[in-house]
C-alpha cells in the first residue's frame, strides 16, 4: 500500500504596493484560475485538527486564539469565509485554495514517485497561470509567487508530505523509530537558507543552513501546526476508514524546488515507513530531538554530532546510512520504485561525504550554497550582505523568467526526473492508480451533478447527507482501475453508485 | 481550462507512456563524473539558445533587488 501527496503554501506579494492584503491576494490568485463562474465545492465536515494520533482530543491549539484574531479581522469584509477559501477541486484531482493567507496547492493523492513529481511541479504551473491571469487584470506583473517556507523575518509556512498508513500501526512505534530520520532527513532535502531566525525571532544574517524549516521546530509531537511546531505532527486527520488508516501528516518538510530532492525525500519516508511496519528500522534516542534538528541544520559540512540518551554522539549522515543499510537488507530488489530510492540514497549520501558539487541540480541546499557563493565571489560580497538573502528568496520564485532555480534548470542544470509533457499531462489528468485520478474524472465528467467533494468522498446534489460517493476504503490500484472503468461508461454518477439518478 | 479533445489526446499520451522512474535516469553514480541532466526537458521554458553558460544565471542574480528579501513579509502559515 503507497499513497502519498504534497500540500504547499506558497508565498505571495504584490510588487506594486507597500503593504498588499494576503488574504485577498491568495483569494484573487485562486479565483483568477476559473474561466467561468466560480462554485465553491470543498465539503469541510469532518475535518478535526483537534484529533490526536495519540489516543486522545486536545481542546484548543495554540494557532485558536490568534486565528480568533483574524476572524475577528475578517468579520467586517464583504465576503464570506466560505468565499474567502476559494476552494477549487481541479480536473486532476488536486485541491487549489487560499489556506487564509497563503495560496495552496495540494498534489492529489499518488501511488508512485514519478507521479507525485510530474503533480508536484503541476502546482507551480497551475498557479503561476493564476498570478498570469491576475497580472492581466491588474495591468502589470504585480503579483508574485514563491515556493519556499520562510519570509526570512520569522514567519514560516509550510510543505507538508502526507504517507497513507496501517492504523494498526502504533503511533508510539511510529514516533520512536521515525523521529531520527525526520531529524536527518533535511541532508537530503533540506532546500538550504541564509540566516538563522525563529518564530517571531529576529533574523540574524550571515550563516548557511541546509534546512528552511529547522529554526522553525520548538518540540518533537505536537498536534499543533502554526505554533509550537514539532518535528513529528500527531494530527489524526486519516482522510480515509480510520478503522484502517492513519494519514500521517509530516510539517517538518522543506518545499523543494529540485524534482530528484522531492523524489528522494518522499521515497525514503515511504521506505522508512515500511521499514517500522516490518519492526526493521534501526533504533536512535536522540537525547534533544529539537536542537539536534537545529544543529544538523547549521552545518553545511555535515560534521556535527548531536548527543543520543547513552550519551554517545553521531553524525547526521551515519544515523541515514543506518537507516538506508537497514532498508537495503529489507527491500533490495522489491519494485523499481524501491530499487531507484536505495541506488540514488546511497549514492547521495556518498557524495555528500566525497563530492558535493555532484549534487548540484539535484539536492536544493547544495545547489543554493552554490549559487550564493559563487555570486558572493564574484561581486566581493560579505556572507551577511542583504543581497544574498534577496537571491535566497529568489532561488525560489516560480515565474519562469524570474526564478533563480528555473534559470538553472533552463540551461539544463538540474536533474529531471519527469518531462515537460508529464507535467503538462498532470495539470488536467489524475493518477490513474489513486483515488485522486477517480476525483478529478468525477469533477471533469460530472462536475454539474456534484455538491461537495473531500479527500474522501463526493456528495451527490441529489442525494442525503448519508448517501454519497464512498472512497474511504479505495486504495487498491486494481480497485481503482475498475471504477475507473465504470465511471467512463456512466451516464451519471449516481449510476457508478448504484442510486437513482438525479435526472 | 482544456478542451475534451485536448484530454483526450492527453489520456491517450499518457497511457503510452510506461510509469517507472527506472526509464528516466539511471541510478546516480557516486564516482567523481560530471553531472548529466536530461536534454530533452525543457523546464518551464525551452532552453536559451546556445550552450548552457553559468553567466546567464549570473546576469538573472544581478538583476535581484539587493532590498527583495527586506521587503518580503509573509503572515504565519502552518
Amino acid at each position: 500500500m503507497r499513497l502519498f501527496g504534497i500540500e504547499t503554501e506558497y508565498g505571495i506579494i504584490r510588487e506594486d504596493q507597500e503593504q498588499s492584503d494576503p488574504v485577498v491576494e491568495s483569494m484573487e490568485l485562486v479565483r483568477a484560475y476559473v474561466s467561468d463562474k466560480f462554485e465553491q465545492t470543498w465539503d469541510y465536515t469532518g475535518e478535526d485538527p483537534h484529533a490526536d494520533q495519540r489516543g486522545f482530543r486536545v481542546t484548543g491549539l495554540q494557532q485558536d486564539v490568534e486565528e480568533e484574531q483574524f476572524a475577528t479581522i475578517d468579520a467586517h469584509r464583504s465576503f464570506s469565509f466560505y468565499e474567502m477559501k476559494s476552494d477549487l477541486v481541479l480536473p486532476n484531482g488536486a485541491r487549489f485554495y487560499n489556506d487564509h493567507t497563503h495560496p495552496e496547492y495540494s498534489t492529489p493523492e499518488c501511488s508512485t514517485l514519478q507521479e507525485l513529481i510530474a503533480h508536484d511541479r503541476a502546482g507551480e504551473r497551475i498557479i503561476q497561470h493564476a498570478a498570469n491571469t491576475r497580472n492581466a487584470a491588474l495591468g502589470s506583473p504585480a503579483v508574485q509567487l514563491y515556493k519556499n517556507n520562510t519570509d526570512l523575518h520569522g514567519h514560516s509556512y509550510g510543505c507538508h508530505d502526507n504517507y497513507l498508513i496501517s492504523r494498526s500501526l502504533p503511533f508510539d512505534q511510529v514516533s520512536r523509530d521515525l523521529i531520527p530520520f525526520l531529524i536527518t532527513r533535511q541532508i537530503i532535502a533540506g532546500a538550504g537558507k541564509i540566516g538563522i531566525e525563529g518564530q517571531d525571532r529576529p533574523y540574524q544574517p550571515g550563516r548557511y543552513q541546509l534546512s528552511q524549516r529547522a529554526d522553525f521546530m520548538e518540540t518533537a509531537l505536537s498536534v499543533d501546526t502554526m505554533h509550537n511546531r514539532p518535528i513529528l505532527n500527531t494530527r489524526d486527520e486519516p482522510h480515509a476508514n480510520p478503522r484502517k488508516y492513519r494519514r500521517l501528516h509530516l510539517i517538518v518538510g522543506d518545499a523543494n524546488m529540485c524534482e530528484f530532492a522531492t523524489a528522494l525525500k518522499v521515497g525514503t519516508t515511504q521506505v522508512v515507513l515500511d521499514l517500522i511496519a516490518n519492526n526493521a528500522a534501526p533504533r536512535f534516542e536522540i537525547d534533544n530531538p529539537v536542537a539536534a534538528i537545529k544543529t544538523i541544520s547549521r552545518d553545511p559540512d555535515l560534521k556535527a554530532t548531536v548527543a543520543l540518551t547513552s550519551g554517545k554522539t553521531i553524525t547526521a549522515l551515519e544515523i541515514q546510512a543506518a537507516y538506508l543499510a537497514a532498508a537495503k537488507r529489507a527491500f533490495a530488489g522489491m519494485d523499481a520504485d524501491v530499487e531507484w530510492i536505495l541506488a540514488n540514497w546511497e549514492a547521495t549520501l556518498t557524495l555528500l561525504e566525497r563530492n558535493r558539487t555532484e549534487l548540484i541540480g539535484r539536492i536544493d541546499w547544495v545547489t543554493k550554497q552554490w549559487l550564493l557563493e559563487s555570486f558572493a565571489q564574484e561581486e566581493r560580497l560579505e556572507w551577511t550582505d542583504p543581497w544574498l538573502a534577496s537571491l535566497d528568496l529568489e532561488y525560489h520564485h516560480i515565474a519562469p523568467e524570474r526564478g533563480l532555480f528555473l534559470g538553472l534548470e533552463q540551461e539544463g542544470k538540474t536533474y529531471r526526473l519527469c518531462s515537460d509533457d508529464d507535467i503538462r499531462s498532470a495539470i488536467f489528468q489524475g493518477p490513474v492508480t489513486t483515488r485522486g485520478g477517480i476525483r478529478g474524472l468525477c469533477i471533469k465528467k460530472f462536475r454539474h451533478e456534484i455538491q461537495a467533494v473531500q479527500w474522501e468522498r463526493i456528495q451527490l446534489k441529489s442525494l442525503t447527507q448519508s448517501q454519497h460517493f464512498d472512497m474511504s476504503d479505495l486504495v487498491d490500484p486494481a480497485d481503482v482501475t475498475r471504477l475507473r472503468q465504470r465511471i467512463d461508461t456512466a451516464k451519471h454518477l449516481a449510476d457508478v453508485i448504484g442510486t437513482p439518478s438525479s435526472r | 481550462m482544456q478542451s475534451t479533445n485536448s484530454h483526450q489526446r492527453i489520456e491517450k499520451a499518457r497511457s503510452q507512456r510506461p510509469m517507472s522512474l527506472e526509464r528516466r535516469e539511471r541510478p546516480l553514480d557516486p564516482s567523481p563524473k560530471p553531472p548529466g541532466p536530461k536534454k530533452d526537458d525543457a523546464g518551464p521554458r525551452q532552453p536559451e539558445p546556445g550552450s548552457p553558460s553559468r553567466d546567464n544565471l549570473l546576469k538573472r542574480m544581478r538583476k535581484v533587488d539587493p532590498k527583495q528579501a527586506e521587503r518580503y513579509r509573509q503572515r504565519t502559515g502552518e
